[in-house]
């Protein structure tokens, strides 16, 4: 470039005024606002030896279960709106991962998929079988796939303490919530299971600050015995903070975010039975018409043997004021299993047969990953 | 049998011809792109790279920067034989004695340490040795996992003579409890090993269970959740607990998984790859078996433990006679510390494969004396029932303390020397 001497100060001038006025980047700005729920950010590679279940956490923050090795990670994806959401339908999901992974269909494993709900943007967790390598692949509103870098990212590992016995492995989610982050896992050795808090800012390789407490379920109100929590999501109601969750022997339970102490034990109590055999996959709440409600999708177990609609995968919508209900366990409200509707506020919701993960977008909608005869698609629907 | 090649000149060659293109490179920018315009630069550059390879041809190429090898371990008839080669352990390796080289023993694989057993040292050559032998005193035995450890930089080279033995091509499987056992009708879960790793994703769909009363699969038995070890080495395998958990709805819609007086098979499909591709090893198809008998809602009783005391100034092993089949990855972990007048005593433990006994290793030889041990109260059962709690407690009932006694002693005595 050639500038003559008299329109040099000027230009330099002009350039500082440019650096100084131009608002900050996403990236940094995410990295700013998301100081709170990180601390001692790493930055390069991060490596997830098995990944499993994913949330968003506010300013595009991506915590993920590292199964592999009973850890938290969170990363600054840097992906902070605005919001644009998924157009149209994408077919095939499996089959376009699967080709830039460079693999077939039958050599990946697909673990999950969330939504951020500050950019509209899905992420989907998945496993190359060939060499066992964890990936992140992003959908946006196109319906365009990339792969999340995680050779150069900021991010957190935060391990789960390891109290007497062994490790926590299986960690069967992990959601923030105001304050702290929550995950739930079980023991690859000794039945039990734990859901732990741990305290913000997330503080990589610091887990000392956390505390879990054992989970515990009772049938019939008399044997109570130790259960791993299956799926759950934090939930704000009367000014208290619960966890809504599954077991993976019954149905939906909840109890307060404060019962996670040191030393304590939760039992968790069926408040709505949605039949035998099922196990939720995925949960959120959404306000609607001033109602709460709860979309869960559940796998059936024994879908071959007492089918409840045209697919094991299934999902129903459940009315939460059944959750402050005191009827528990065995008088728990039960879904009618001879109806799709029944009793009132606890509802098949039609869209969610075949659906494998789903994710909550805003109140009106929601993201789904559907088994399409084999194939998976990517879709937006409207919540009921 | 071996656990790891010996170190040979392949090694050496293979250096030499890894470093080829680095050298080429090295040439390649010393002569830079080539420029016209100044050509007796480059004739410069060339006359220098001549010269420099006429300095290496005569005085020999500098040694290239070495890595420590992983200790090697080679059993035969049940002796061991580990060595290290010295040439990579550098200077530092100059002035240290044999025993802050090399260590060879029982190993506790959740902690990393190594029950160092005693044993004879030997090195190759008296002025200029090479390589480091130690040969333990005592024979290893087939049922415990054994490690050495190179100490200058820590490397660590495992052996199970039992899992490992003796073909190198196939997978071999492993599963706690053994074969052909009395299984409790509420049996929680299995624990497979592999001498590979595996795929841990979706691993119960290579599982069924047959009963062999009926001739029939039983259906849905297992429950769908990948928990394997850091290694995907070792998978546990889990009944559903819903269908073994009383009064829980799966339970009572579709009956628990096992009955007693039934036969069954655990079935592996022989398809199953390993994460490199590798197949499994062929035998899995002598069907894995047991026999269910009735459950078992019981605690372990420490009280009708048998324990063996070690000799005195040995370093024989504790051994601790649980008189039932346990959890065997928890029976790995039954003790959690060792003391004697109030010191606690380093060692570690190993649980054999049926869960019926686990050894506990010293670190140092025993001094007569009285011990104390302390029990893991997570320590289990087959069914989950562990020295804490019964796997299911009946809250109807009057009984509200389950705890079962945490500690042990036992006497070593004071050796009597005869003339």
């Amino acid at each position: 470039m050639i500038c003559k001497p008299l329109f040099r100060l000027p230009a330099i001038l002009f350039l500082c005024s440019t650096l100084f006025l131009t608002p900050t980047s996403p990236t940094d700005l995410a990295a700013e606002t998301s100081k709170s729920i990180l601390a001692d950010v790493q930055t390069g590679a991060v490596t997830i030896k098995r990944i499993g279940r994913m949330s968003f956490a506010p300013n595009g923050v991506l915590l993920i279960a590292d199964i592999g090795s009973g850890a938290v990670v969170a990363i600054e994806t840097g992906d902070t709106g605005p919001v644009s959401k998924l157009k149209s339908r994408v077919n095939d999901v499996d089959k376009k991962i699967a080709s830039a992974l460079e693999v077939s269909t039958d050599d990946l494993s697909v673990a999950d998929m969330t939504v951020n709900p500050e950019s509209g943007v899905i992420y989907v967790s998945a496993i190359r079988k060939t060499d066992n390598t964890s990936t992140i692949i992003k959908f946006d509103a196109n319906g365009k796939l990339t792969i999340l870098d995680l050779t150069d990212a900021r991010f957190v590992r935060v391990p789960l303490p390891v109290g007497e016995g062994s490790q926590i492995r299986a960690i069967s989610g992990v959601e923030y919530t105001d304050g702290r982050v929550l995950a739930a896992g079980q023991s690859n050795e000794e039945f039990s299971s734990k859901i732990f808090s741990l305290p913000l800012p997330l503080t990589h390789g610091k887990s000392g600050n956390a505390f879990s407490t054992e989970t515990y379920h009772v049938a019939h109100g008399r044997w109570e015995t130790r259960a791993p929590i299956q799926s759950f999501i934090p939930y704000r109601e009367g000014g208290e903070d619960y966890v809504v969750g599954s077991f993976a022997c019954t149905p939906i339970a909840k109890f307060k975010v404060t019962d996670i102490a040191k030393d304590s034990k939760i039992k968790g109590t069926s408040v709505v039975e949605l039949g035998s055999g099922n196990r939720p996959i995925d949960m959120f709440t959404y306000e609607k018409d001033g109602k709460q409600w709860l979309i869960t999708n559940t796998d059936r177990f024994h879908h071959e043997k007492r089918p409840l609609g045209p697919s094991q995968y299934w999902g129903v919508r459940v009315d939460m004021s059944y959750l402050s209900s005191s009827n528990i366990n065995a008088d728990a409200a039960r879904r009618d299993v001879s109806k799709q509707t029944g009793p009132a506020g606890i509802e098949v919701v039609e869209a969610l047969f075949y659906v494998r993960h789903v994710a909550k977008l805003n109140n009106r909608e929601m993201v789904i990953l559907r088994d399409n005869k084999g194939a998976l698609d990517l879709e937006v629907k409207e919540l009921p | 049998m071996k656990s790891k090649s010996f170190p040979n000149v392949d090694a050496d060659l293979h250096f030499r011809v890894s470093t080829v293109p680095l050298w080429l490179n090295v040439i390649r920018r010393m002569c830079g792109p080539t420029n016209e315009r100044q050509p007796h630069k480059t004739t410069r550059r060339l006359y220098l790279v001549v010269f420099l390879c006429g300095c290496c041809i005569l005085t020999g190429c500098p040694d290239p920067p070495l890595a420590p090898d992983a200790p090697s371990v080679f059993v035969e008839q049940g002796v061991a034989r580990v060595s290290v080669e010295l040439v990579s352990l550098g200077k530092v390796g100059e002035n240290l004695a044999p025993s802050e080289i090399i260590i060879f023993g029982p190993y506790h694989k959740a902690t990393k340490s190594i029950t160092p057993m005693p044993g004879e040292y030997r090195y190759d050559h008296d002025e200029t040795p090479s390589f480091l032998t130690f040969t333990p005193h005592q024979r290893i035995s087939e049922d415990i996992l054994y490690a050495a450890q190179e100490l200058v930089s820590g490397q660590i080279t495992e052996y199970d003579h039992s899992f490992w033995y003796p073909d190198a091509d196939t997978t071999k499987i492993l599963i706690c409890p053994p074969d052909e056992m009395e299984l409790p009708a509420n049996h929680l879960k299995f624990y497979i090993h592999f001498s590979r790793p595996m795929r841990p994703t979706e691993s119960w769909e290579h599982f069924s269970l047959k009963d062999l009363s009926t001739g029939e699969l039983v259906p849905r038995p297992f429950r769908h959740i990948d928990l394997w070890d850091e290694q995907n080495r070792r998978l546990t395998l889990w009944f559903h607990p819903g269908r073994q958990k009383t009064g829980v709805n799966l339970n009572e819609d579709l009956g628990g998984i096992l009955i007693a007086g039934h036969n069954y098979q655990l079935l592996i499909d022989p398809e199953w790859k390993t994460q490199t591709g590798r197949p499994l090893d062929l035998s899995v198809k002598k069907k894995y078996a047991f026999t269910v008998i009735d459950a078992d809602h019981k605690q372990p009783n420490p009280n009708k433990w048998e324990l063996t005391p070690p000799t005195a100034d040995t370093i024989e092993p504790l051994i601790i006679s649980f008189g039932e089949m346990l959890d065997f990855a928890t029976a790995g972990k039954a003790i959690t510390t060792c003391s004697s007048n109030e010191t606690l005593i380093e060692f570690s433990q190993q649980a054999d494969w049926d869960g019926t006994r686990v050894k506990i290793f010293p670190s140092k030889p025993w001094a007569a004396g009285d011990y104390t041990i302390a029990l893991n109260p997570r320590l289990e059962d087959l069914a989950g029932n562990s020295l804490e709690r019964p796997f299911e407690v009946d809250l109807s009932a009057e009984m509200t303390d389950f705890a079962q006694k945490l500690t042990l002693t036992f006497e070593i005595k004071q050796q009597v020397l005869r003339n």
